[in-house]
């Protein structure tokens, strides 16, 4: 539900700071050093283009577990509908 | 133990599930999610996020179900008569007053944010930004609706108008009750809410490569660039905060709401299932449907590059400036524009009415009086709340009332909460407490995690913050000096509505010993 409002105000500046350091680059003028390094952070996360075997499985993993816990609890919300307990608190 | 019969109930349990799970899924589960994963580690992210569900997030969520349960039996919906009911220690509703306190200030900020996506709702529809060409020109576009440079299209003026529909939305809903008004309005948000998701998820997965001169920025790029896992970044232990963090935060436990939902129950519902359900729907937006549309759409239409410096401009700068920037390039980008906003909106009420609700609760409950007029008396005071968010929102107030509600409350509550359950009230009882009525057993080791592994991973969280962060906020060290008067005042403010709460919860408990005396002496 949290709304990472700590950044309202951060992403402003930072877009702006990255428009600037587009419209300088376009200008020939060399753009600032903090832009240097996420475009290097950027080069070296987006090396391995493409999704890899791993990340094939991460995803695939994730989502059917959840897709799993959804299904067993949904079927058991129904099956057992609103009042229905089939169970007896433990002794 | 004397039941009230006046309280209300859920209509049905799926009411409940759908409330608990409206109230878990905010703008976090498609904003700030795919940011945290695209951070830290990518796919990699998923590993520490799955174990902090499992020994934090879901047992957090079973211990709000069953105290708000057992405190509803005794006619208490708020954290302060609640944890009196666990616990006959007469200071013990005080640390309650944290779970009336934190949901309000949360709903300070969070109603004028939800307003935002109202208002891009319209933008969209109406064809607002769609002349905007650059991201600059998008951040001025959001700068001047929210009147943070004082002038703009229409300065305050709209940004305030949205404010106060989306203001009456909340507690136009709160004002039928539980059955009638947040069940109802449950029912039929979270339906649209997830279809809608699905629909932008579909056509972000449908994208392939719009721009032929760039091949490389395409969808299965994008969605490798959120999940090709980097598991050197285990190792770094932020990673494990952040997702502990995530998962704690995502749910909406540790803050009173769930408590409160919960207090609705009869005293022989399922809790078990009920909740767990509700933690797989928050999943699902989240996971699912989250990781499908803001980090592979940004990867698509702006590349590697711009989609780093994106992610670290915050969850914000992707909902309000890049997801718009996205919709100008597509066909039918209106349509689909206000499909994400009104989707963000839905998400946002289900998640505000959830955070009025203990406030409410504690005033029709503690003080006997209807929830037509609870919910009168809020709205008035809680208009008033807001109004330094909107007006001061440059100033560093909402990150301010974001820290102390969002974050600081959310931990400390949580951990008094669990230590309360677990320990004072007993493991045992606990346990047998949570299972009565239960669809489903819960697994014999997870009475060890409640009792041990998950107040272990609150204390680390809450002492890790006080020693590396806490006294120089506490200090305001880094705070500029144009903000600082606003940060001071907010901060009295924020002190003074504590007080005022303590005092009401302490009016109420001595009017209801006036009250025990009276029928004692009449029965006499």
């Amino acid at each position: 539900m949290i709304t990472d409002t700590g950044a309202i105000l951060l992403f402003a500046q930072t877009v702006t700071e990255a428009a600037g350091a587009v419209t300088s680059a376009a200008a020939g003028a060399a753009p600032p050093a903090a832009v240097v390094a996420i475009a290097e952070a950027a080069a070296s996360n987006a090396a391995p283009l493409g999704m890899t075997g791993a990340g094939w499985a991460m995803l695939a993993v994730s989502w059917t577990s959840i897709l799993l816990l959804a299904a067993f609890c949904f079927r058991r919300v129904f099956k057992t509908g609103s009042e229905g307990q089939d169970q007896q608190p433990p002794a | 133990m004397a039941e009230k019969p006046t309280r209300e109930n859920w209509g049905s349990r799926f009411g409940i599930i759908l409330a608990v799970a409206g109230s878990a899924v905010g703008l976090g589960n498609f904003l700030r999610f795919p940011v945290q994963a695209a951070e830290n580690g990518g796919g990699a992210f998923l590993i520490p996020y799955f174990i902090s569900l499992i020994f934090l997030g879901i047992p957090l969520m079973w211990i709000e179900w069953t105290v708000g349960r057992y405190g509803g039996a005794f006619g208490h919906g708020t954290a302060p008569g609640v944890f009196h009911s666990l616990w006959k220690n007469r200071l013990i509703k005080y640390f309650g007053v944290i779970g009336i306190f934190g949901p309000t200030v949360i709903l300070m900020y969070y109603i004028y944010i939800e307003s935002w996506t109202l208002a891009y709702s319209f933008f969209s529809i109406s064809g607002a930004y769609a002349g905007v060409e650059t991201q600059g020109q998008m951040v001025d576009f959001l700068s001047n609706y929210q009147g943070v440079e004082g002038a703009g299209i229409s300065g305050v003026g709209a940004a305030f108008f949205f404010f106060l529909i989306t203001f009456v939305a909340n507690f136009g809903v709160m004002y039928y009750g539980i059955n009638r008004g947040i069940e109802r309005f449950a029912k039929i948000a979270m339906p649209i809410l997830f279809t809608m998701g699905l629909i932008l998820a579909i056509r972000v997965l449908t994208f392939g490569t719009p721009d032929p001169a760039r091949p490389d920025w395409n969808l299965i790029n994008g969605l490798g660039f959120l999940w090709n896992p980097d598991f050197s970044a285990l190792l770094d232990e932020k990673v494990w905060l952040a997702a502990a963090g995530q998962t704690f935060f995502t749910l909406s436990v540790g803050i009173g709401v769930i408590l409160t939902y919960a207090s609705y129950l009869k005293r022989d519902e399922d809790v078990v299932l009920s909740g767990l359900t509700a933690v797989s729907m928050n999943t699902i937006a989240e996971v699912i449907l989250g990781a499908s549309i803001v980090i592979p759409a940004a990867f698509i239409f702006f590349g590697p590059l711009e989609v780093v410096n994106i992610a670290k401009g915050g969850a914000f700068n992707l909902g309000f400036v890049t997801m718009p920037m996205i919709f100008t390039k597509i066909s039918g980008g209106a349509i689909f524009g206000f499909i994400w906003f009104f989707l963000l909106f839905l998400a946002g009420v289900t998640s505000s009415i959830s955070l009025a609700s203990p406030a409410v609760a504690f005033l029709e409950d503690e003080f006997g009086i209807t929830k037509q007029e609870a919910v009168t008396y809020f709205a008035i005071i809680c208009f008033l709340l807001c109004i330094p968010s909107v007006l001061f929102l440059k100033h560093g107030v909402v990150d301010e009332l974001d820290f102390w509600g969002g974050t600081f409350c959310l931990v400390l509550f949580a951990t008094v909460e669990t230590i309360l359950f677990g320990w004072i009230f007993g493991i045992d009882r606990a346990w047998e407490e949570t299972h009565l009525g239960a669809n489903m057993r819960i697994p014999k080791f997870y009475k060890w995690i409640i009792k041990y592994i998950t107040p272990l991973f609150l204390f680390f969280i809450l002492g890790r913050w006080l020693l590396k962060q806490g006294w120089s906020t506490l200090i305001l060290e880094g705070v500029s000096d144009e903000n600082l008067p606003y940060i001071i005042w907010t901060r009295l403010m924020l002190l003074g509505l504590f007080l005022g709460l303590s005092i009401l919860v302490s009016a109420a408990w001595r009017k209801k010993k006036r009250a025990e005396l009276a029928l004692e002496e009449a029965g006499q």
